[in-house]
């Protein structure tokens, strides 16, 4: 793994980013916990269709490779992808009007937790087709290119995504026209019950970068400034014209794959384990000892994400119903093909 | 004001999950994240931590329905005062008051919306699933609709469930009537202790390809103790845990026992269970007031090797009913109904290879390949031995091996399953000793 410290001994993400901006990205790290929290008890009791991923305990890999993007960027993304969406600057009472079903939601209550995608920030999409994203991401790099846009692409996905084959052909494909795209492996150590070893020939995914003559780096990915470092200098190398990168960010989701995961691949003690890692409190301790936050400031954070989620939860609850008559509404167009 | 406990939706398409055990009991403490409460649906069984720390109260009793979002318990802090419960459950049958349908309004799939407002009108055998003539069937015997397992599509109860239940209402020889309730504890193995009795608890330990639920005959002749069953590895519902030998059993089964932390108790073990029991006995001496041996393994070499393979490899009820009938001496009492039931607890085709790999382990070409006469000799814990002379799976003789100050009990008659053949009399030797 990568040194995370500059030469003077301070971490890369303080030598970097300015203060707000370190604030900001723990506030997005709180806001997606809460966000998924409070889905995770609103589906528990009946209010939310279909099914749900969390990726609660993965907030520094979200957050930390979306640090030095812009709106004009773009990112694709996974089922497992409220954190991308909230990383990416996505509203969050837009974001559960759409879990509810409501009107005022990203897709109008038509899509729900796998189909938030929000253009105007640069997000071109959650995915329900796992390794779904990656194709998507090197046709944004190929247009960014042919443009001379200057935007770089950052393509989220997951371990079990890197043994199908749109991942190798995307690679090849990105690595031949020398896209800038990033393609960012959130590795947490298993897909639905397959555990990475079980599934994997090589031993860190980002081996896998060799094969198609691009830099690969895995990074502990509960860290913040260890993601930052390695997706920053990628996201350079990209909108310097040099290419595509892969970095593996390697995390654990503590929740299971879905509610109704009844987690018989893995032990307690290992989820107890990654949760003693947890990548908020490490951010929160990070800023603390650098002085970048005092522990009120932190708390301060914490209370103010807490208030927008249940705001945004208001906010959802109160939006309307989509109505029976306009089901086919955004369905088919009304313009006739001329 | 205490926290709700809800049915969770823990699946697409989920309305309702019923209640299978709780792991602690009302007026325990637990701690936010630890395991409260087990569910099952249509799809899954599934553990449910607990949602806040508290004080448990007001629980929905087991094998209640519960329509997710709803509540089937309440926390209450330290101190807090308990009244009334808050609410009644929406699944209640005959609940007064109907839950708030604001918590379901709109976001709820039709068919749930529909199952809701069955439970809401609260006629318990309403929101049952039966065809009419299950239904014209069961009245007609005395049943009550609700308390029997559907196994039509999603859990209907068919008129073949109605006269399966009956079938086995005329053989059991324990009439159904209030069944012993049992809340399951947590550890490796599954455990289940029954909610009443005093006194030293009887720790029960069924045999090979059995489960807990084999005990029920005798639990009536019983149930003035408190009752605790352990279902083996592989069995039941413990998890198929990798056994290489009879001592990779003793250690998980003793890793159970240790966690009840009992100070006393009397163990009664069947078959491989009693082989088991008699390694528990011969290192848990101090813990144990007696034990009782039910046609107990590990005294001698001959074990019926085809007849614990049949019963593994069996798929169907057809194959299973001979191999089942071979257990006890009058065929009559395993009826078809009963060979069906057997069978459909034996459905799940993992359990099925768990325990062939443990009869291969344990017994290798229909050999018993342990020895426990020197254990058996050294255990100077009250001791009897029940075994049923027309037993055609371990042969009776091997009690004879047993040091003399030992009693034995051998019944003409009876098979290899004298807790089920003769219950009522196996029921009146333990309870006036136990
Ligand atoms: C093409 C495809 N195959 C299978 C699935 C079913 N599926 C959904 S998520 C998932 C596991 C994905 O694992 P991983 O990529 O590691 O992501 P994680 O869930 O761990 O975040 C699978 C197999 C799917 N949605 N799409
Ligand atoms: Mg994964």
């Amino acid at each position: 793994m990568r040194d995370t410290v500059t030469p003077n001994n301070i971490p890369y993400a303080i030598a970097r980013y300015s203060a707000e901006e370190l604030k900001d990205a723990l506030k997005k790290m709180y806001l997606i916990r809460k966000f998924e929290e409070g889905a995770e008890d609103s589906y528990m009791r009946g209010l939310i269709h279909g099914t749900m991923h969390l990726s609660i305990g993965q907030e520094a890999s979200a957050v930390g490779s979306c640090m030095s993007l812009s709106d004009e960027d773009k990112i694709t993304s996974t089922h497992r992808g409220h954190g991308h969406c909230v990383a990416k600057g996505a509203d969050l009472s837009r974001m559960f009007a759409e879990f509810f079903g409501k009107e005022s939601g990203y897709c109008k209550g038509r899509g729900g937790s796998m189909h938030i995608a929000d253009p105007s920030k640069g997000n071109l999409g959650a995915n329900g087709i796992v390794g779904g994203g990656l194709p998507i991401a090197v046709g944004a790099a190929l247009s960014a290119k042919r443009l001379g846009t200057g935007a770089v692409t950052v393509c989220f996905f997951g371990d079990g995504a890197n043994n199908e084959g749109a991942f190798h052909e995307a690679l090849n494909m990105a690595s031949v026209w020398k896209l800038p795209v990033v393609f960012v492996c959130e590795n947490n150590k298993y897909g639905m019950s397959t555990s990475t070893e079980r599934s994997t020939s090589v031993k860190n995914i980002a081996d896998r970068a060799v094969a198609y003559a691009m830099p690969g780096v895995t990074v502990d990915g509960n860290d913040f400034s260890a993601v930052t470092e390695a997706v920053d200098a990628a996201v350079e190398r990209a909108r310097n014209g040099e290419g595509p990168s892969l970095v593996e960010n390697v995390t654990y989701r503590w929740r299971g794959h879905s509610k109704s995961d009844r987690n018989r691949y893995r032990t307690k003690e290992e989820i107890a384990d990654w949760q003693s890692r947890d990548p908020i409190a490490a951010m929160a301790k990070l800023l603390t000892d650098h002085k970048i936050a005092t522990e009120d400031e932190v708390a301060g954070i914490e209370a103010d994400a807490t208030r927008i989620i249940e705001e945004a939860i208001a906010f959802a609850t109160e939006g309307a119903n989509p109505k029976i008559e306009e089901v086919t509404r955004d369905v088919y167009t009304e313009e006739t093909a001329s | 004001m205490p926290t709700e406990v809800i049915m969770p939706k823990v699946d697409m398409d989920m309305a309702k999950g019923k209640i299978m055990s709780w792991h602690i009991a009302e007026g325990e403490r637990v701690s936010k994240g630890e395991p409260l409460f087990d569910i099952e649906t249509d799809k899954a069984a599934m553990e449910v931590e607990a949602p806040a720390d508290g004080i448990l109260h007001h629980t929905a009793s087991e094998g209640m329905d519960i329509p997710i979002g709803t509540p089937c318990a309440w926390l209450y802090a330290e101190g807090e005062e308990v009244g009334e419960q808050p609410a009644p459950f929406a699944g209640q049958a005959g609940a007064g008051a109907a839950p708030e349908p604001k918590q379901v309004e709109a976001d709820v799939p039709v068919e749930a919306e529909l199952e809701l407002v069955d439970a809401i009108a609260g006629e318990a055998t309403d929101k049952v699933r039966a065809t009419p003539r299950a239904r014209s069937l069961a009245s007609g015997a005395g049943l009550n609709i609700a308390d029997l397992i559907g196994t039509g599509p999603r859990g209907r109860v068919q008129a073949l469930d109605v006269e399966t239940e009956i079938a086995l209402r005329d053989t059991r020889p324990a009439p159904l009537a209030s069944p012993l309730v049992f809340k399951a504890e947590t550890g490796s193995l599954a455990v289940t202790r029954s909610k009443g009795g005093t006194g030293t608890p009887i720790v029960m330990i069924h045999g090979f390809a059995s489960d807990a639920t084999s005990w029920s005959p005798m639990e009536t002749h019983l149930k003035h103790r408190p009752l605790i069953r352990i279902d083996l590895p592989g069995h039941g519902k413990s998890p198929k845990l990798r056994i290489d030998s009879f001592a990779d059993l003793v250690r998980e089964v003793r890793r159970a026992f240790d966690d009840l932390n009992l100070d006393a108790a009397h163990l009664v073990g069947h078959s491989l269970g009693g082989a088991v029991s008699i390694a528990l006995a011969d290192t848990r001496a101090k813990r144990l007031s007696s034990l009782t041996l039910i046609a107990p393994a590990g005294l001698g070499p001959d074990i019926n090797g085809n007849a614990l393979s049949g019963i593994c490899r069996a798929t169907r009820a057809e194959s299973l009913g001979p191999w089942l009938r071979s257990l006890v001496a009058n065929e009559d009492i395993v009826t078809d109904s009963y060979v069906r039931l057997a069978m459909a607890g034996r459905e799940d085709t993992n359990l099925r290879a768990a325990q062939s790999r443990l009869a291969d382990a344990l017994f290798p070409d229909g050999v018993q390949a342990f020895d426990l006469r020197a254990a058996l000799e050294r255990i100077d814990t009250p001791t009897r031995i029940i075994w049923g002379k027309q037993d055609a799976i371990i042969p009776w003789k091997h009690a004879l091996r047993a040091p003399g100050k030992m009693a034995l009990h051998l019944f003409d008659g009876v098979g290899h399953m004298p807790q089920i053949e003769c219950s009522a009399e196996l029921g009146r030797i333990l309870s006036s000793n136990l």
